[in-house]
């Protein structure tokens, strides 16, 4: 069930791109606001956290793949039996979809708000949308290329915040671990949405070649990914101060006004245009796992999923208008992801484990 | 396709539709035999039948067709009455010789007319340094430039012949035991599988055997230069000679090689890697910088540095037309001289060239039709696009700068990171014989970065490109070991 | 594959059928820079300032119009022009005093929270009305430009400290510290600093003349490359150059009424020396006085923040960072009776070609 054939796999390396760009998503361009609010100047901390609880769960996903055979779906089948494993399954297709939508749509938002306040969103999101099924179409080669791509072309924005350190004051970020253990944890939670995207693994991990030793490339992704993060608290702590933060809902877009190169004012424009190319692997990949997951639970072909799938993003961010609801889909992302990770799939953990003493195997 | 003539006799009565196809008769004046000698005359060079044919037919002694064989100092004769083997060998300019009037068997002897142009310099790769041999039309004069640069038996050259009309002689060359045979035997098939009636030249080849027919991007190399030829050979590709073209067609081949021009390997790798840089900056600005300036006029003016905003403001203030209009007007132009400088013979065209370029593009800025920046920018554009080296690549850059100005047009920046997104997943669908079009970039094989934006030097390219998966990987051995001195040791 | 051609296609047209409002460069009147004043009682005037760019040298129009706030006075402001006006480049944003000392928070509000608007546009207080300065002609290249390169000129080269839309606003929300402005006079056909505007929130209390312009600087912010004259004890002036500061500062004692210690390390170079040779005896005694005079500018200008309760310099937010659990309310109890040293090291070094 879980095998794919050779020709439609990638090389373990790729892993490290696939998980990186999934990750970096919408929310680097607002996270650093919640988790202040929560933890203050000691939110880096948080940030630390929770990349090394990702860490964790990583490694219990990986055992759980190598449990299930490499299909998590059939796990989930196995333990539950086929209708209330299927409902789980049906579940995380639901949340993968929303993830694309979300992604979507708050881009959508941050481009109304920053360059074209005349935007009508079914535009945007219909064209984007298309792009996507474009690639979506070609297999997970071509949103493996696609992750590859996107990843290393926006990859220069790290340089453009260099201007951003002369403004920084870093004594704002003393003395550490000032905030009670408590509010770096919740704080820590808060920036599992940010955190989100290396559960995909469990859908991609048939398309791996020797499977096995794309852990160590999984474990890179986060580990930069979490470095990536940190450093971008830590710059933007020094660069606000604290009631300022709270006072910016993009911090990051914001940073970016301050840059200036030689022949270009108000970068924060060009950063824009290229987070496009951040998202577009993020929502590809998201409807690529849906579709494989109604692939493998109803009776229709993928791309007739995908459609499906893709239409009811479109229609659902036609209904999403202004910064509350879209505050709240991205909150409600925020909780199930943090749900499915630490605790779901601790559970399930914990009972395949539990049956494998019991039964032998699963 | 007509069914095959029943005999030779009705063969020729056929043929003697045509007013160059003569039957004579002859006699020999020894044995007094009659010969009738038939051949078409345009194929068939008479100053050799004159010289070296008829002596010997006219005045030795033979008395059958074997005999006549023997004698006749032309090793390509024998006797066939097959009719569609005389039909075929007739129009390749063979005389065909029969004792009686209504034989079926007859002497096919060769007498062929080669005309050709004489070996000149590469046009369209024209190099400073290295050889200036270039592929002319005979595929036999090209297998011999290749011939004579690797002249080991594994360099395999398989014939076939495409086109129900032309019937054209196709050969595919490779390096048997370096070249795999998946490749091999990919390109063998899809030629074979050619249904055309006219096939001119190889470029009707690329378009049919393609993989991705309706795209923009070229799959296949073509080149004029036997060095050139000779070197991927020696990678590991295949070649695809067509009788009749200039060009032979290289494959697999990837996006980074048509940024890489031949000359590259002739010079220094420091320079050589320096000018292939300066190619890539220069394809992405010619791709990138009108609709840039579309974007920003549109929609981004917080973009423009101050101090460039007053020339920018001053050179648009009289202009009536929108950005999108000025642009497009000039692209247009310069389309439109290129077009125009390539129909008309050299010295008008040059002169149409330089008075269009100078005259309308002075003029139509003093019309305030256009702005005097635009022009600039549209002109180094035009240039830069012309910097790739592969003619084909040059027109697809031309061709997808306009997608990119609709997009800005449409969505200032947004849309033209949206038309690169397009673009980018274009070309990652695209293959050449099956292997991924975007290596060594995606997937990325990071051996094969040696060669791609920058050119390491030879020492360091001791293995042969992994996207072509030869089954013989290593080149030459690489290092030598050096013994270490110290100062003044 | 055909889906593939088709979805190509429906992306394409989907895209073009869209239409989005176009700001072209030509046909918009790009403000760079705007102004406002009081005008009556809770009236307030604003004005911009629009460069009119002909070839050779760029001509200034101004625009003023009347109103309550700050965002009725840019709707006013478009019913009087032909072509809409642009906020996205502005440099320069300039508060009259007399508004300034009421309170410049929604003006400056009104600026952040328009996207289009960058961060390092440069804030400033005038003596005198907004208006009367923006109206005159500065410069070859339009007066906008002439306002921001004045004032960044001033930050890079002489005594102005780093300022800016985006240090203001951080200096303004922050518990620990207070913002400062640029103060800024009309002389005629010029502008001039004519020193700091300090703020408590955001109403101008004080303002510091230019002579004490460099102490402010040491304290506040660092030079990479400044001039300063002093005058040494035998009525002689030297002038420093290439200066470059450091400071640090220190606390001890408890959290609630910390001793304060402000450190300054300054390096410069004497280029002439006009009154014979540059000896090491007269070196020491230009070390000696300048620290001097630091210590006792410094400090009377620490001391005069005391006094009015204002902490341009951010001496809270230093405490923040060097104490657990702090508060800003008890530090800000004493604020006045905090006692406040300051010390200096001085190095010159003599880099003149003549000796």
């Amino acid at each position: 069930m879980a095998s794919v054939a050779e020709r439609l796999q990638v090389s373990p390396f790729m892993t490290f791109y696939i998980i990186m760009s999934m990750q970096i998503g919408v929310g680097v361009l607002g996270f650093q606001r919640v988790i202040a609010q929560t933890a203050g100047h000691d939110a880096w901390i948080s940030v630390l956290l929770a990349g090394a609880s990702s860490h964790l769960i990583l490694i219990v996903l990986y055992w759980l793949l190598q449990q299930a055979d490499g299909d998590f779906l059939l796990l989930h089948q196995r333990l539950f039996g086929r209708w209330v494993g299927g409902a789980f399954s049906l579940w995380l297709a639901l949340y993968f979809a929303a993830m694309s939508f979300v992604v979507l749509r708050t881009y959508i938002e941050v481009i109304q708000v920053w360059m074209f306040p005349d935007l009508q969103t079914w535009e945007f999101s219909l064209a984007f949308l298309l792009l996507c099924l474009y690639i979506t179409v070609g297999g997970f080669r071509v949103v493996v290329g696609i992750c590859f791509f996107c990843l290393i072309i926006p990859s220069y924005l790290l340089f453009t915040f260099w201007f951003v350190l002369d403004h920084a004051d870093f004594h704002l970020l003393l003395p550490i671990l000032d905030h009670p253990p408590s509010a770096i944890v919740k704080a820590a939670g808060q920036t599992t949405l940010t955190m989100l995207g290396y559960e995909t693994i469990l859908l991609f991990y048939p398309f791996i070649k020797r499977g096995a030793q794309s852990a160590k490339w999984a474990h890179a992704a986060l580990l930069a990914t979490t470095l990536f993060y940190t450093l971008l608290t830590v710059l933007t702590l020094a660069y606000f101060s604290e009631k300022q933060l709270q006072r910016q809902i993009w911090p990051t877009l914001t940073m970016w006004k301050m840059v200036e190169l030689p022949f270009i004012e108000r970068f924060e424009y060009v950063g824009i245009a290229n987070w496009l190319l951040i998202i577009l692997p993020n929502v590809c990949l998201g409807l690529w796992c849906s579709s494989r997951i109604c692939k493998q639970l109803f009776p229709i072909r993928q791309k007739t999923a995908l459609l499906i799938i893709a239409a009811i993003c479109f229609f659902s961010t036609l209904f999403v208008h202004d910064r509350k609801q879209v505050d709240l889909i991205n909150t409600i992302l925020n909780r199930t992801g943090f749900y499915f990770l630490y605790i779901w799939i601790p559970c399930v953990a914990v009972i395949t484990y539990i049956v494998k003493k019991v039964r032998g195997n699963v | 396709m007509t069914a095959p003539p029943e005999s030779v006799w009705t063969a020729l009565q056929t043929l003697g539709s045509s007013m160059d196809f003569q039957t004579k008769v002859y006699r020999n004046e020894t044995s007094g035999l009659l010969l009738w000698v038939s051949y078409v005359e345009p194929m068939v060079e008479m100053e050799t039948v004159v010289r070296s044919i008829f002596p010997y037919l006219f005045h030795c002694p033979f008395s059958s067709l074997e005999d006549m064989r023997q004698i006749l100092p032309i090793d390509d004769a024998y006797i066939s009455s097959d009719p569609a083997d005389v039909k075929a060998k007739l129009f390749e300019g063979y005389l065909f010789i029969r004792l009686h009037e209504t034989d079926e068997t007859g002497l096919l002897v060769k007498a062929q007319k080669t005309l050709e142009r004489t070996l000149t310099i590469p046009e369209v790769e024209f190099s400073v340094v290295g050889p200036k041999e270039s592929f002319i039309e005979s595929l036999e004069t090209n297998l011999y430039l290749l011939r004579k640069r690797i002249p080991i038996d594994r360099l395999t050259v398989k014939l076939t012949r495409v086109g129900t009309l032309s019937k054209t002689k196709v050969a595919v060359v490779y390096l048997d035991g370096i070249a795999n045979p998946d490749n091999v035997q990919t390109v063998l098939q899809r030629i074979k599988q050619i249904e055309f009636d006219e096939m001119i030249d190889s470029s009707y080849i690329v378009q049919i055997i393609s993989d991705n027919r309706h795209s923009p991007f070229p799959q296949l190399l073509d080149t004029e230069r036997p060095d050139r030829v000779a070197a991927v050979l020696a990678e590991g590709k295949v070649a695809i000679m067509v009788d009749g073209s200039p060009h032979v067609l290289i494959g697999p081949t990837t996006l980074v090689e048509f940024f890489s021009s031949f000359e590259d390997y002739f010079l220094n790798w420091t320079i050589a890697s320096f000018f292939r840089l300066i190619r890539l900056f220069s394809v992405a600005f010619s791709i990138l910088i009108t609709p840039m300036y579309v974007a920003t006029l549109n929609y981004h003016y917080e973009l423009i540095p101050k101090d460039l905003l007053g020339t920018l403001i001053t050179s648009r203030r009289e202009i009536p037309f929108p950005p999108i209009l000025e642009v497009l007007f000039l692209e247009l132009t310069i389309e439109l001289l290129r077009e125009a400088g390539a129909r008309l013979p050299t010295k008008v065209g040059q002169t149409i060239g330089i008075v269009g370029g100078i005259v309308i593009g002075t003029a139509s800025v003093e019309a305030s039709l256009t702005s005097n920046v635009l022009l600039i920018l549209v002109a180094l554009a035009a240039l830069a696009s012309f910097t790739t080296p592969v003619y084909k690549m040059g027109n697809t850059i031309r061709l997808i700068r306009f997608p990119f100005l609709l997009f800005a047009e449409v969505w200032g920046l947004l849309g033209v990171a949206f038309c690169f997104c397009m673009v980018m997943t274009h070309l990652l669908y695209l293959t050449s014989l099956g292997r991924p079009f975007l290596a060594p970039l995606y997937p990325p094989r990071w051996r094969d970065l040696k060669d791609a934006f920058i050119r390491l030097p030879f020492t360091s390219q001791s293995k042969r490109p992994e996207t072509l998966r030869t089954e013989q990987p290593i080149r030459f051995s690489g290092k030598k070991v050096r013994k270490k001195r110290d100062i003044d040791e | 594959m055909r889906m593939r051609t088709a979805l190509l296609a429906m992306a394409i047209v989907a895209i073009l059928s869209g239409c989005l409002r176009k700001e072209i460069l030509d046909d918009i009147n790009i403000e760079s820079a705007v102004g406002f004043d009081e005008a009556g009682k809770d009236k307030v005037r604003g004005t911009i300032l629009i460069p009119v760019y002909k070839k050779g040298e760029t001509a200034n129009k101004t625009l003023t119009a009347v109103s309550t706030t700050a965002k009725d006075v840019m709707e006013e402001l478009q019913y009087k022009t032909s072509e809409p006006l642009v906020s996205g480049s502005i440099e320069t944003a300039l508060y009259g005093e007399r508004l300034a000392r009421k309170g410049i928070f929604p003006f400056v509000d009104q600026l952040r929270r328009d996207a289009s608007i960058g961060t390092r546009l440069y804030l400033a207080v005038v003596d005198g009305t907004a208006k009367h300065l923006l109206e005159g002609n500065y410069g070859r290249q339009g007066s906008g430009i002439y306002l921001s390169n004045l004032v960044r000129q001033n930050i890079e080269q002489r005594d102005l400290p780093k300022t800016n839309l985006h240090l203001f606003l951080k200096s303004y929300y922050a518990d620990g510290k207070d913002p400062f402005l640029p103060y800024v006079r009309r002389a005629g056909e010029d502008v001039q600093v004519a020193g700091v505007a300090l703020f408590r929130g955001d109403r101008v209390v004080d303002t510091l003349k230019r002579n004490d312009m460099f102490y402010f600087k040491i304290a506040v912010d660092s030079y990479s490359e400044g001039t300063h004259t002093i005058r040494l004890a035998n009525q002689n002036f030297v002038s420093i150059k290439n200066i470059s500061t450091k400071r640090t500062i220190s606390f001890s004692g408890p959290k609630t009424r910390p001793s304060i210690h402000i450190h300054i390390a300054l390096e410069g170079a004497v280029r002439e020396y006009k009154r014979g040779a540059f000896t090491f005896a007269v070196r020491r005694s230009v070390e000696k006085t300048f620290a001097q005079q630091i210590r006792s500018k410094t400090g009377a200008l620490l001391r005069r923040f005391q006094e009015h309760q204002i902490d341009p310099v951010g001496l809270g937010e230093f405490a923040a960072s060097h104490y657990r659990r702090f508060h800003y309310r008890d530090f800000y109890k004493h604020y006045d009776q905090l006692p406040i040293r300051v010390t200096a090291d001085v190095t010159i070094r003599y880099s003149g070609i003549i000796e």
